[in-house]
């Protein structure tokens, strides 16, 4: 085991927690993420070992699947694995051995932060924020959009609890715009 | 990050020099050209793997150089087998630069890796570990002309990582550094940056004009070739050291040969970059002037009416420091 000690994004040794009215906005530090990206003519056996790693159906556009490897669609024959960093910490070679040479993965732990909302009434947060019609972003739904003008990802885990992945060396300035959004709706 | 199965290839028509045999554990200075063969960016490639490219743009153009790329993986060769996604923000990376580089990095880097000269070479790139156990990049580039590394973690570890490196320097006398320092030693080393590459310089202008391969067809490799861009006196990067050692050379400011009329119709070229040199003990700059690198020896009038500026320039090499580049082979 290496000395080296880890901070998150936000610079601390632990992520930090805020709580206003309904919504609880807790940064998250301990997941690892893996792009996978089919090469030329290998989409069947990308999508295939997706499945293997997540143990569900490959997520088409606009969504999110799995179960402790969970996988969200980012682009044509583009996905993002996603998984506890803890348990998963060399997940893109995992990943690498699973797509057996068919599809590009890289390593994106670090290169995302990520902000949780949870409560009731995310809406009045979320459409303070993005362009995301919150009326039909239900449970297994993931899209990118732009906070704050900041390309993310949104992912629903569930009515009452999302996920939003932004560029790590802005997550000063996003979990500034997330807070000023929950005290601007509460 | 660069990859698939075609990448070389595609870096081959991305960047105007050379890139289909670069071999795995090696980096090399490539160029990219607009379309219309203006110079566009320019960095680092590194190649870790036969089917794996570490691309690095200037930082500012790290976002539309990224852009650039998608368009023409998409668009242009879509049968190509070539992967992007950004990496920018995944690493922490370090420039560790002077003489006691090497010695500092054996510190800090897993003893199972041998960074001697003959082990570790000028340009080369490899995955390794550091402090233990932790997955690293290093590549021996260096933009400052000293003897440099650049040192890469994952960038929860990036803020651990200096920590670590300062201590480690601290019997080597290390200290950080900044841009303002970077920029003034890449003055001295005359390379060129976001100055030179202004959106209306060729390679030609600076000095790179050989590296245009003309084996192979590259973005802007044939609009390079332009009668207007082929000029006999075009503009050429060269540097400027003051007549009398006191005087500054300002950036913008305007050249013009000796008893020429100050004027449009009249002017030579303009300086880009300056700073004080410490190495040199007066101010240098770089900058381009019409047939520079034919003018070398020639004092010139260099012109500044918006500062007030009117004295006399010596027209030299752009390389003032270690023109052999011997300090960052050692």
């Amino acid at each position: 085991m290496h000395r080296l000690k880890a901070i998150t994004a936000l610079g601390g040794t632990e992520p930090r927690v805020d709580q206003h009215g309904p919504i609880t906005l807790s940064e998250k530090s301990g997941f690892a993420l893996a792009s996978v990206a089919a090469r030329v003519g290998g989409t069947k056996a990308t999508t295939m070992a997706i499945k293997r790693l997540t143990g569900a159906p490959v997520p088409g556009p606009g969504q999110t699947n799995g179960t402790k490897i969970t996988a969200f669609w980012t682009g044509p024959d583009q996905w993002m694995l996603e998984a506890p960093y803890n348990s998963h910490e060399k997940l893109f070679e995992q990943a690498t051995a699973e797509v057996k040479g068919k599809a590009s993965v890289t390593e994106q732990s670090d290169g995302w932060c990520r902000f949780d909302l949870q409560g009731e009434g995310l809406s009045a947060v979320m459409e303070r924020l993005c362009a995301i019609n919150m009326h039909n972003f239900e449970a297994g739904h993931a899209t990118r959009t732009s906070i704050e003008h900041l390309g993310c990802f949104v992912i629903c885990r569930t009515k009452t609890h999302i996920s939003i992945l932004g560029p790590r060396s802005s997550a000063g300035s996003l979990h500034h715009g997330l807070l000023i959004a929950i005290r601007s709706a509460y | 990050m660069c990859k698939g199965l075609t990448s070389a290839t595609f870096l081959n028509k991305i960047y105007c020099n050379a890139f289909g045999k670069l071999a795995v554990g090696k980096t090399r200075y490539g160029l990219m050209l607009r379309e219309d063969g203006i110079a566009m960016d320019d960095g680092t490639a590194g190649r870790l793997a036969e089917d794996h490219f570490v691309v690095t743009t200037t930082t500012a153009n790290a976002a539309s150089v990224l852009r650039h790329m998608e368009f023409a993986r998409q668009c242009l060769w879509p049968d190509l087998d070539v992967q992007l996604i950004s990496t920018t923000e995944a690493w922490a990376q370090y420039a560790v630069a002077g003489p006691n580089a090497r010695k500092l990095l054996e510190k800090v880097v897993d003893p199972e890796f041998d960074l001697s000269n003959e082990g570790f070479p000028f340009m080369a790139c490899s995955n390794i570990k550091v402090c233990g156990g932790l997955r690293a990049r290093l590549f021996r580039i260096s933009f400052s002309g000293e003897l440099a590394y650049e040192i890469a973690v994952p960038t929860r570890y990036g803020d651990a990582m200096i920590r670590e490196l300062m201590q480690a320097g601290e019997e080597f006398e290390v200290v950080p550094y900044g841009t303002e320092a970077l920029g003034v030693m890449r003055i001295e080393k005359g390379h060129a940056a976001g100055n030179e590459l202004n959106g209306t310089t060729t390679a030609l202008n600076l000095g790179m004009g050989k590296m245009v391969s003309k084996k192979k067809d590259s973005i802007g490799s044939i609009l390079s070739e332009r009668e207007g861009l082929k000029s006999e006196d075009a503009l050429k990067l060269v540097g400027f050291k003051p007549v009398d050692p006191k005087n500054p050379v300002p950036a913008g400011s305007h050249l013009m040969t000796l008893g020429d009329p100050v004027d449009a119709a009249h002017d030579q070229g303009y300086v880009t970059s300056a700073c004080y040199s410490p190495s040199l003990k007066c101010s240098i700059a770089i900058g381009y002037l019409k047939s520079g690198d034919a003018r070398k020896g020639e004092i010139i009038r260099l012109v500044s009416p918006l500062t007030g500026f009117d004295h006399n320039v010596e027209v030299v090499s752009a390389h003032f420091v270690d023109p052999e580049g011997e300090r960052l082979r050692a």
